[in-house]
């Protein structure tokens, strides 16, 4: 064989392999948009953790031996509003976070009602469950549960200002919990942020309003 | 040769330019074409998710089965079943259905499932400051009076939504009457539970178990295999045509006839999905009279159209090899460039036995099964033999590699 035919032979020997590894590589570039390298969460894998049968796609690197491993998101961006994908996405971790405040305020024990208020009732549904299962299994030995769903109407909408929608959240949750029945208390979450991804949350406790910080 | 590497330089090039310009379209393509590829999606999405909806409903029936979350014999309606947001409510009907099951199969939950018409219908309510829309179990009439005749214990909430590459179950057990006070709750999640079992309903098992069941058949086998193979492998024949020379310089070529080889082996992957693997092999071939021979070669493969070995379906690889063969007999005769040369025949005679040995390089597709049996064909290309040999034809020119056979084999794996 001639050298030329030699050099395509060893290149396709050894640069398949490496074409194929490139191919999964998780990071944006060649074979990859931006956009579908951000459906990947990538983590260092721990030490200890077993190797076999995991649900990860793996990455060796030939030279430096880094393994990284990736998971896609389960739905693609665009399925749903960029900042409800945002939201879902973290929701756990969010509305456990959302308790372990409450706690802080509070303690645990004692019966609250959740209520949920939003732009996109659908949306609050999902963070409703989400906060009661958390705050069920954490904290509180008896949790009720009310038709807690609440559409915000189109005022809130007029602004993209944080603040504002903050001052008028503030505004509806004193309305609210002064109508509230005080014997109750109140846990109410309000989703007003036009960006963030922090869920935004309020006590309503013998008539006394008072964000959780 | 010339033209060849030009041949090669146009085919890398076009490879290369197909991939970008393929990047280049893909980049342009229409909003509908974007539309089609989100349904599409949505379609093979919602595959993977029922089986990991299904995974961890099962594991929600474990749960409770090990440890009843009501009294006895309490029933229980499920009142819903929430899907992602962005999927479509068939998810839903699915659900329900597989639940029902769950629990009706499942008598240890303690959990009786019932039906209730009037409670998930949509119902109209007018009242006189307003009209509500809602299904049944939204207005305390129907469900108190369902409570009250003993028909409800609870009610069973499930809401299912995809948290980046997870999905979570969460579930309720609420009191059909107010305060409606959520008596127990269960939130799990696909991270936790890997993946999905198919575990059949009436032997459901633990995470734990389910876990270890499969890795067990993963690791059933060793990292290291010994196949057998056995090998036909048929040379094209270039007698005809030498015949058929007229130059008084041709030479005269020898028929061959076609081998079964032996081969047992050594293989190994270098990772626990099997993607990779290589291995060497010996082989031995016999035929009364016309020839005895062994071989010694390697190859290394790829698994194809898979990240991973699947557990319920063949795999297919595609591998590259280099095989060293040695055969004496009269088959040998026809490996040889000159069969008729003067130094062979005085060797032949002194030896008592024509002897040939040449290379070959293999590039094959193989599906195996469970790593217990293998089909596999491969074309083989023998550099020796690669212009005008008086007995060995070639059965397709390519621009790099000329094959001169072809091999069909069967494999056994221990």
């Amino acid at each position: 064989m001639e050298p030329f035919t030699i050099m395509v032979v060893l290149t396709l020997l050894f640069g398949v392999p490496v074409l194929d590894e490139w191919i999964s590589e998780p990071a944006p570039g060649f074979t990859q948009s931006v956009s579908e390298a951000r459906r990947y969460r990538c983590q260092l894998p721990p030490q200890t953790e077993a190797q076999e049968g995991e649900r990860f796609e793996e990455r060796v690197r030939y030279f430096d031996v880094l393994e990284v491993r990736c998971q896609k998101d389960l739905l693609r961006e665009g399925l749903r509003l960029p900042r409800d994908h945002q939201l879902l996405r973290q929701l756990s971790r969010s509305s456990t976070d959302l308790v372990a405040r409450l706690v802080a305020l509070h303690g645990t024990g004692g019966t609250w009602v959740t209520e949920v208020a939003g732009f996109n009732t659908a949306l609050a549904g999902k963070i409703q469950v989400a906060v009661e299962n958390a705050l069920n299994k954490r904290v509180l030995v008896n949790l009720a549960t009310d038709s807690g769903i609440v559409s915000l109407g189109e005022g809130f909408l007029r602004t993209q200002e944080f603040e504002e929608r903050l001052r008028q959240a503030e505004a509806f949750g004193r309305t609210a919990c002064a109508a509230a029945d005080p014997s109750q208390s109140r846990l109410m979450v309000i989703d007003v942020a036009p960006y963030g991804l922090e869920l935004q949350a309020a006590t309503c406790v013998s008539g006394r309003f008072q964000w959780v910080i | 040769m010339g033209y060849l590497n030009a041949i090669s330089r146009v085919v890398c090039f076009c490879f290369l330019a197909s991939i970008f310009l393929g990047r280049q379209a893909l980049a342009q393509q229409s909003d509908d074409e974007t539309a089609q590829r989100a349904r599409d999606l949505r379609a093979f999405v919602a595959s993977e998710i029922q089986l990991q909806a299904m995974d961890l409903l099962d594991e929600l029936v474990f749960s409770w089965k090990e440890k009843p979350p009501l009294g006895p014999d309490a029933r229980v309606l499920l009142v819903g079943v929430g899907v992602p947001l962005g999927l479509g409510s068939g998810l839903s009907a699915l659900l329900e259905n597989h639940i029902t099951t769950l629990m009706v199969s499942n008598p240890g939950t303690q959990l009786v499932p019932v039906h209730c018409s009037e409670c998930v219908a949509f119902t109209t309510v007018s009242l006189p400051d307003r009209t509500v829309l809602g299904r049944g179990y939204h207005f305390e009439e129907v469900i108190q009076k369902k409570s009250e005749s003993g028909a409800v214990d609870a009610l069973l909430f499930l809401d299912f939504e995809a948290e980046g590459p997870h999905l979570v179950l969460r579930s309720r057990l609420v009191q059909p009457v107010a305060p409606h006070a959520i008596l127990t709750s269960h939130t799990l999640s696909s991270q936790t539970t890997g993946p999905a079992m198919l575990r059949h309903p009436q032997r459901l098992k633990s995470r734990e178990e389910a876990r270890e069941e499969y890795l067990s058949i993963l690791k059933d086998k060793a990292t290291f295999f010994v196949p057998l193979r056995i090998i036909y492998r048929q040379y094209e024949t270039n007698l005809g045509a030498s015949l058929g020379q007229t130059d008084a310089t041709a030479v005269l070529g020898a028929a061959v006839s076609p081998f079964v080889w032996f081969e047992l082996g050594f293989e190994s992957f270098f990772t626990q999905s099997r993607r990779w693997f290589a291995g060497v092999a010996v082989g031995y071939t016999t035929l009364d009279q016309v020839h005895d021979g062994w071989s010694f070669g390697g190859r290394f493969g790829r698994l194809l159209f898979a990240e991973r070995r699947s557990l319920l379906s063949p795999d297919f690889y595609a591998y590259v090899g280099g095989t060293v063969v040695s055969i004496e007999g009269n088959n040998a005769l026809a490996f040889r460039r000159d069969p008729l040369a003067a130094s062979d025949i005085v060797n032949d005679l002194l030896q008592n036995k024509p002897k040939a040995s040449w290379g070959m390089w293999r590039l094959g597709v193989e599906a195996r099964m469970k790593d217990r049996f293998s089909l596999g064909f491969a074309l083989e290309a023998s550099p020796t033999y690669s212009d005008d040999h008086p007995s060995i034809g070639t059965y397709l020119e390519t621009p790099l590699l000329d094959f001169q056979s072809f091999g069909v084999e069967v494999g056994f794996w221990f």
